[in-house]
């Protein structure tokens, strides 16, 4: 299975939607994960590809920027996480 | 119903293990937070936390009796010790007989249970010291003050994760308010730097990697501490006739539950728990010239704790100053809401606010005055002190000046 597969099929299992609805350009948060969901997200694909993803809670929320603007979170689409997992899977391969 | 006040105070703590350098440490904003070295590193990412370097068992206790206490019984009984020499109660056996001691630990002796495990998984040992279960059981620290005070009324253990010193001293508050027990010694115990419990905590993904900012904007997550907080409740009456020194009067407490999630602060949940905490105080939010908040220094809790104050205080909130002790204690788990009490308490005798340590700029939304930095002094006629747990257990006292 390929690594964004297996990140879809984590998330799908985590949030109980079908896989089919997890299109890269969907948001975590839209698809109704909370910040414990995602930190139990990243721990299922920390141990499924034996890597380290260093992200802090605070970051996986969107907040507010000094100025009042809205600042976005870390990891907000399936797409973005799929990603830092597949930089972090071929970086331990080149290793 | 009696009128209850704080008439000792003992402490162990990231800042010094007797009352005036905890004090001096807080009202000066400097921290207790420096690298982790109580415990080995290698399998952790965090490097830093609030430790009692201070702290030596040994001067405290023989080995005999060492061999029963897990690091926070120890933390408890030094500071009983404390706090009961400095109310100069003496201890009759009918005062005795009735007097209350109430602990709050989030946690039992997680030192104890590292250890063991370490030993009998990690090395394969066959072996596990007899006295395991007597150091690690959940009201080890309760059980050990009564045993070296002499305190022999009503006795346990008050767990609610970092509300669990608040809801203590709450309910010996009580106790002593109703006339159940004549005196209590109240107060929170926690030695959780084990390597064990701090992987915990890192995943949870909560800790900060640099330091505790509590309300700043560049505030990074939470760090964790030990020690103790220990003290002596009697009414007033009783105070009053010995002619004992006294640091504060309790007026109120106030609890509630979130029944919402595990993790996340409720600010609906924590203003309940300030509005019932008024109520039982018969105090008006005006009133309130200081809030000891609970200021973990994550981004969820201390912009969730600001809409709190807002609900609970309304306008008056615009003229209130609140402070977080956490950037210099660390988060001290079940201690920290005896710790913050004590450190309310010393405000409210000093008329002096304790600043917000570490605080660098100003958040949006965190728009309260958080006494960056520098102490105030100021006239404190009633304060206020926070603590909202893990679980969603919240709880609140209120004091007021001696």
């Amino acid at each position: 299975m390929a690594v964004a597969d297996e990140v879809t099929a984590i998330i799908s299992k985590s949030l109980k939607i079908p896989v089919e609805q997890l299109t890269p350009d969907k948001r975590l948060d839209d698809l109704g994960a909370e910040s414990l969901d995602v930190i139990e997200i990243l721990f299922e694909l920390e141990e499924k590809f034996d890597i380290a993803i260093t992200v802090k809670a605070n970051d996986l929320a969107p907040s507010k920027a000094s100025d009042g603007s809205a600042k976005e979170a870390q990891f907000s689409t399936i797409g973005d996480l799929t990603a830092e997992v597949e930089r972090l899977v071929a970086a331990k391969a080149a290793q | 119903m009696n009128r209850v006040v704080i008439s000792g105070l003992g402490v162990i703590s990231p800042v010094g293990c007797v009352v005036k350098e905890f004090w001096t440490a807080l009202v000066e904003a400097r921290s207790g937070i420096g690298p982790l070295s109580l415990v080995p590193t290698e399998r952790l990412t965090t490097r830093i936390a609030a430790q009692c370097l201070d702290f030596d068992a040994s001067r405290h206790f023989d080995e005999k009796r060492l061999i029963q206490l897990d690091r926070f019984a120890q933390f408890a009984v030094v500071a009983a010790r404390q706090a009961m020499r400095d109310a100069g109660l003496e201890l009759t056996e009918e005062l005795a007989l009735n007097s209350a001691t109430i602990i709050g630990n989030g946690a039992g002796g997680q030192c104890t249970v590292d250890e063991s495990y370490l030993k009998f998984y990690g090395q394969n040992s066959p072996r596990i010291h007899p006295l395991t279960i007597p150091r690690w059981m959940g009201n080890a620290a309760v059980s050990q003050v009564s045993m070296d005070l002499g305190l022999k009324g009503p006795a346990y253990t008050i767990t609610s994760a970092c509300a669990s010193g608040t809801h203590a001293i709450g309910h010996a508050f009580q106790l002593v308010r109703t006339g159940q027990a004549p005196i209590a010694v109240a107060g929170g115990a926690e030695a959780p730097l084990t390597v064990g419990s701090i992987k915990c905590w890192e995943a949870l993904r909560v800790l900060s990697t640099d330091t505790c900012r509590p309300f700043s904007k560049t505030r990074s997550g939470m760090v964790l501490g030990e020690g103790a907080a220990m003290m002596v409740l009697e009414t007033r009456e009783r105070a009053l006739a010995r002619g004992a020194g006294i640091y504060a009067e309790i007026l109120g407490f106030g609890m509630s539950a979130d029944a919402g999630d595990i993790t996340a602060l409720d600010p609906d949940g924590a203003a309940r728990a300030m509005h019932a905490a008024l109520s039982d105080a018969k105090a008006d939010p005006a009133e309130i010239d200081y809030v000891n908040a609970h200021g973990t220094g994550t981004p969820l809790n201390d912009r969730a704790e600001t809409q709190a104050l807002r609900k609970a205080f309304g306008a008056s909130a615009d003229t209130l100053a609140v402070s977080s002790s956490k950037a210099v204690l660390g988060h001290v788990m079940g201690a920290a809401g005896a710790l913050e009490a004590a450190a309310t308490a010393l405000a409210l005798k000093h008329q002096t606010i304790p600043p917000t340590a570490n605080y660098q700029e100003a958040d949006p939304d965190c728009d309260l005055d958080f006494v960056p930095n520098v102490a105030r002094a100021a006239p404190i006629r009633k304060a206020m002190s926070n603590s909202f747990a893990f679980g969603g257990l919240n709880a609140v006292l209120v004091l007021g000046a001696p």
